[in-house]
């Protein structure tokens, strides 16, 4: 499978730049380890020289005469390619030591096995430029003990190898000194009547850190292999997840089909909740487009009765034979009226999906709901007296400040009061209270009338609903519409009581902020 | 109101056809523009009464082209022509320097009612009054009584304050809508016929019996008190 066709387009780029910052990463922790791993060996050699030295050293003072016996038992026991022990008289003559090269005791010369040529024949130039008398033969190359001066070997420190061994089979100075070159470390001191020199390998510090380096080299791709795996499977399972909310939308998309769900069997993760999320909104969705086809079957069916009445009206002042000038006036002005309650309904949908659409609280202003209300039952009392209704206010007289839209509240008061006038019955008594609590105000519209089923006070705010009693009577069913709509825009709780009898509107808004005057 | 000169900018055409024949009738001249901006470089030109202008306009809309008139210090009246759902439109509107506006879709009384009131406001230039006097009737504005042949009649805030919208607009229609504005503050229409029975509260106050009444209906446009 081609990288691009598994990774997708960002994720390549994704998982170069981890791959890529994965090894700098990787790279720099191993630097550092080995460092680490090396510096932590090497003062482990320090110690045990140290150690391995006092131990031997304190032995010896402690009983000068067994020196050669304490000696030889320490030999036994080391391993001599790793730890090298020599012990010299004062004059610097070996005493006994198991360094393993070949030395030739009789002559006093030290042979250092395993050179080149070419590296014998330099060692020999070198040797006679500090004044060391040297020999060698084909690999083996050795040199004059006695010819040894004070001091002078270890101020060329180019040559470690010969310095190292010089040093270590007792030949170098014999001032008391503590040398380190590649490949060993060594402590060498006066002891009582003797020289002790310990030497141990580094060899075991450079092999740790080989090792540490080898199995990081090993590590580091597989450690990078299974990141990738993990992430492959990660984003598999992502993919999957995404996958199936894609599939659902894309069919939504291109069928129109809002009843479709994502399927989420785990809807506690991130991908569940996503899922869910879409999932709730399609269901919001959902509603309103079905109650937007409810709401446009309602338009249509509430709109064709008027049309064909005027239609009807029209066609028949157009057939009056011989109609006088009186008798088509008639005609024009009942489509009028026909015409003026079209406009109304239009009006009324067109100011519902307004307000609904929720952008008219830019245009709040703080006012006095009490004082509103007022003018309102005043503006209504002559209508309702001239239709038997006894119309009253009750309240406290207080300020009632609220924050809103003082036409809109107006608007909801009227349709309120319409409300009752029109569809409650004959000669009423309609109670408007208008009270502030704590934070609240409260606003009522009740009336003694017919009322409404209590099953059907839900349905009282839907568009285009009509309560039995009201199919008679003239209104487009959107005057509680709109006080929905306008109490909603407000945040404000509408309920409906049962008057027992009659209906009692109520209406809780939230009260202006105190700090403003 | 004698021949005036209108500037009609109105890209919907039926609504523009309707305003320029009914001016027409009333034996007006109106000069008519689809384009915003044409009917600006016109009124900026000068020599009209009335602007009517709609707010959606081709290149220009009204509030600024109502604003631009305004600060060209051209102080010709000015009415909108706004749709239903623009009953905001009509702050902004006023705002941007318009004397009235109409919703349409427009009945000619009421094109005819907010014409005749936006001129008279522009010809008495709106000095306040103390009182107004039409026929035997006066409206003491300060003390907020009305006397009728030496009589207080007394009225309720919202009855006076009707009357004396229909005492400054003397001889010229007051239609429902202007009525509901002025008086009550509404910029809607609400489906019970309230105004009919505030003039009816009204007449029966102020009417003296036999006569014909003081407030005269006309049918199908508003109401009107006639100038003696």
């Amino acid at each position: 499978m081609p990288l691009k066709r598994v990774l997708g387009t960002t994720g390549r780029w994704a998982v170069i730049f981890s791959a890529g910052a994965y090894l700098l990463l990787a790279l720099t922790f191993l630097w550092i380890m080995s460092a680490l791993v090396s510096s932590i060996v090497d003062s482990n050699i320090e110690r045990k020289v140290d150690w391995s030295f006092e131990g031997l050293a304190e032995a010896i003072q402690a009983r000068p005469a067994q020196a050669d016996s304490i000696m030889r038992s320490r030999l036994a026991g080391a391993n001599s390619h790793v730890e090298i022990y020599s012990l010299r008289d004062l004059n610097g003559k070996i005493l006994l030591t198991n360094y393993p090269y070949e030395f030739d005791y009789i002559n006093n010369f030290q042979i250092l096995p395993d050179l080149s040529e070419t590296y014998c024949e330099d060692l020999k130039n070198m040797g006679q430029d500090i004044g060391l008398e040297c020999r060698h033969a084909g690999k083996f190359f050795g040199f004059d003990e006695d010819s040894v001066g004070e001091g002078d070997y270890f101020e060329d420190d180019s040559e470690d190898r010969l310095s190292v061994s010089l040093f270590l089979v007792g030949l170098s100075d014999l001032i008391p000194s503590r040398h380190e070159t590649e490949g060993y470390l060594a402590r060498s001191e006066q002891v009582g009547d003797y020289w002790l020199t310990i030497g141990h390998t580094l060899d075991l510090a450079d092999e740790t850190r080989d090792v540490t380096f080898l199995l990081s080299l090993i590590f580091l791709p597989i450690s990078l292999l299974m990141a990738l795996l993990v992430g492959q499977a990660v984003k598999t399972h992502v993919g999957q997840r995404v996958n199936t909310i894609n599939n659902t939308c894309s069919t939504i998309e291109n069928t129109g089909n809002l009843a479709l769900r994502i399927p989420n069997p785990h809807p506690k993760d991130e991908y569940g909740k996503l899922t869910g999320h879409i999932n709730s909104m399609l269901d919001r969705l959902d509603l309103a487009v079905t109650q937007l086809e409810g709401v446009t079957d309602d338009i249509a069916h509430d709109l064709r009765t008027p049309l064909s009445r005027l239609r009807y009206r029209l066609e028949s002042g157009l057939s009056l034979e011989n109609g006088s000038v009186e008798d088509l006036n008639s005609v024009i002005e009942q489509s009028l009226v026909e015409t003026d309650g079209l406009l109304d309904t239009f009006s009324s949908i067109l100011r519902i999906s307004q307000i609904s659409s929720g952008q008219r609280q830019s245009k709040f202003r703080e006012f006095d709901l009490e004082t509103v209300t007022r003018e309102m039952v005043e503006m209504f009392t002559p209508v309702a007296t001239e239709k038997g209704h006894s119309l009253s206010l009750i309240s406290s007289n207080t300020p009632a400040r609220i924050s809103g839209d003082e036409n809109m509240l107006r608007q909801l008061i009227i349709n309120l009061l319409e409300n009752s006038i029109e569809h409650g019955g004959g000669s009423l008594d309609i109670i408007v209270e208008c009270k502030s609590d704590k934070d609240k105000v409260v606003l009522s519209v009740a009336d003694n009338g017919k009322g409404v089923d209590p099953h059907d006070h839900d349905r009282l705010f839907d568009k285009f609903y009509r309560g039995e009693q009201s199919r008679t009577t003239k209104g487009t069913g959107l005057g509680l519409a709109l006080v929905k709509a306008i109490a909603d825009l407000h945040n404000a709780h509408i309920k409906v009581l049962d008057n027992q009898p009659g209906l009692n509107i109520v209406l809780k808004l939230p009260k202006a902020s105190d700090f403003a005057v | 109101m004698e021949d005036m000169r209108f500037l009609l900018i109105e890209d919907d055409m039926e609504a523009a056809k309707f305003v320029a024949s009914s001016l027409a009738q009333l034996g007006h001249e109106v000069n008519h523009y689809v384009d915003g901006q044409e009917g600006l470089v016109a009124a900026l030109g000068g020599g009209f009464d009335v602007l009517l202008i709609d707010r959606r306009l081709p290149s220009l809309d009204g509030i600024s082209i109502a604003r631009r008139l305004r600060a060209a210090d051209i102080k010709t009246p000015l009415i909108f022509l706004t749709t239903m759902d623009g009953i905001d439109d009509r702050v902004d509107g006023l705002d941007a320097g318009a004397d009235d506006y109409l919703v349409k879709p427009i009945s000619m009384s009421e094109l005819r009612a907010r014409i005749d009131a936006v001129m008279r406001r522009y010809k008495t230039d709106s000095q306040p009054a103390t009182y107004i006097l039409v026929g035997d009737v006066k409206i003491d504005l300060v003390r907020r009584i009305v006397r009728r042949e030496g009589n207080d009649i007394h009225l309720q805030p919202q009855e006076f304050k009707l009357l004396e919208f229909l005492a400054r607009n003397k001889g010229q229609v007051a239609t429902k809508s202007m009525l509901l504005e002025h008086v009550w503050g509404l910029t809607f229409d609400p489906k019970t016929n309230i105004i009919e029975s505030h003039i009816s509260r009204l007449r029966s106050k102020i009417d003296k019996s036999g006569a014909a009444s003081f407030i005269e209906t006309v049918r199908g446009a508003g109401y009107m008190i006639r100038a003696a």
